[in-house]
């Protein structure tokens, strides 16, 4: 079977289904809560989801790296990354 | 920020009733979980992706003892932040 590949539409589509919100509003609804996740990040703070994971926005120390075309060495400036760690139950669920 | 707080959140920016914010956060988690669980992907632009990654079975050693053990073949799901939210998070950096 091949694997599909879920997006704001197949998330607005489930709403749709499961709770009769028409299909514009699930997409909307969709974006919102997305924008509410992500102006969370972007102000430094973690989101704890306990069914499915946490996520985190880490600092990286900056390193010594090459630009790999040139082979010239250089320092990457220290930046922020959001990490992802799945829950107990998601990474139990994906192995049952 | 934890699930009522979303749920909260989402509850006052759509002017919806809790109760019906709480549904609607769930069925996003709920549809999510399943998805990886089948080993779908998931790709919300802007945000991130989430992918399942297939881990074959393999001979590890307990670190602390030094002992080898067999470990069973795992499925672990992997998030990459997307390139609007990557940037976004390091802006304040900047200023």
């Amino acid at each position: 079977m091949k694997k599909k590949n879920v997006t704001r539409k197949e998330l607005a589509a489930a709403i749709n289904e499961k709770l009769g919100v028409s299909q514009r509003n699930g997409a909307e609804l969709v974006d919102k809560i997305f924008a509410v996740m992500k102006e969370t990040l972007i102000s430094g703070e973690s989101i704890k989801l306990v069914q499915f994971g946490t996520l985190t926005v880490r600092d990286k120390a900056p390193r010594r790296g090459r630009n790999p075309r040139t082979g010239e060495a250089m320092t990457i400036t220290k930046r922020k990354m959001v990490s992802f760690r799945p829950s107990k139950r998601l990474r139990e669920q994906l192995n049952s | 920020m934890n699930k009522s707080e979303l749920i909260e959140a989402l509850a006052e920016k759509m002017q919806l009733p809790v109760r019906e914010a709480a549904s609607i956060t769930n069925t996003i988690i709920d549809t999510m979980s399943d998805a990886l669980a089948q080993g779908d992907s998931i790709e919300i632009r802007g945000f991130g992706s989430f992918v399942v990654k297939e881990y074959d079975s393999y001979i590890g050693r307990n670190p602390k003892t030094g002992e080898k053990i067999k470990v069973a073949p795992k499925k672990l799901p992997f998030f990459k932040v997307g390139k609007d939210l990557r940037e976004r998070v390091n802006e304040n950096r900047k200023k």
